[in-house]
């Protein structure tokens, strides 16, 4: 994790309508093929006001953690929702110390003009990945899976 | 009534949250099994484990899915009204509430109002939504 370079600290996010939202970057963090995540001051405000909503505020302290769950996910996906190349999802376990167990956190990255933004963190259903149930698992396409992780872990 | 508060981040994420007066805030946070896909893949649902009942609702692309989210509402999850405050609506069902959500946050409220078809006819923002989107596609 590191802080934005001068050229770097303002990001131009454009929608599906070719509009264009500036952002500012809080911090970077390298993932777990290398490559730049981007993480904004609207994303973590949105998360925090997210989980502050649905009554989960204990995995807020969990955003401290974003870099552990982009460096070193259990598995990533494309979004099936969408076109390959469009959102990651990266997905890990997580000790909750208040549920005294692990819960399965899932961490949006959308790709934008060949940069990666980190979007929302979220708790997922554990053992299934978005998607599943609803489109065959082997449309889900893996953009990375851990050495110690087993595809049917996570419903694959 | 349960109420519905939407929370919206560029381009296209979109998550309804459910409150329930009746249920008081957890001390421990809220343990619930987590999203999951129900119908399609881009409309999330968790459950609240109290009352069984869906409280948190989850589109992460909904700039681009909205149709297919807000037609997965309407015949599968159409049975309960919710109130909405920051949209001002009253019993309304929850395709009828992320419609409003699309034209606010999505359309940023450009889409011109049409008026009531009847008076028989209550206006629905899910048709005049979706009936914008395909002229304007």
């Amino acid at each position: 994790m590191r802080q934005p370079f001068p050229s770097e600290e303002y990001i131009t996010i454009v929608d599906n309508k070719g509009r264009e939202k500036v952002q500012r970057i809080e911090f970077v963090v390298r993932d777990v093929r290398g490559e730049d995540v981007y993480v904004t001051a609207d994303g973590l405000t949105y998360t925090e006001d997210s989980l502050e909503a649905k009554d989960q505020s204990y995995l807020i302290e969990k955003l401290s953690s974003l870099s552990g769950i982009l460096t070193q996910p259990d598995i990533v996906i494309w979004d099936p929702a969408e076109a390959p190349g469009d959102t990651l999802i990266y997905y890990k376990r997580l000790y909750i110390a208040a549920f005294r167990r692990h819960k399965v956190v899932a961490a949006i990255v959308k790709v934008r003009r060949g940069i990666k933004f980190f979007y929302n963190l979220h708790v997922q259903e554990s053992g299934k990945v978005k998607g599943l149930s609803v489109v065959p698992p082997s449309e889900i396409e893996v953009w990375y899976i851990a050495p110690r992780v087993r595809r049917r872990q996570f419903g694959l | 009534m349960r109420q519905l508060r939407f929370l919206f981040q560029e381009p296209g994420l979109i998550e309804a949250v459910v409150f329930d007066r009746d249920i008081p805030r957890s001390k421990t946070g809220l343990d619930t099994a987590g999203y999951r896909s129900l119908w399609v893949a881009d409309l999330m649902v968790d459950y609240d484990p109290r009352s069984g009942r869906p409280y948190a609702f989850m589109s992460s692309s909904f700039d681009n899915t909205y149709p297919l989210v807000i037609w997965a509402l309407k015949f599968h999850m159409a049975d309960e009204l919710f109130d909405v405050p920051q949209a001002g609506l009253a019993a309304v069902p929850l395709h009828e509430a992320f419609s409003w959500a699309y034209a606010h946050f999505v359309l940023e409220d450009q889409m011109p109002t049409v008026q009531p078809e009847g008076p028989s006819k209550p206006r629905s923002l899910a048709r005049q939504v979706l009936r914008y989107a395909a002229t304007t596609a």
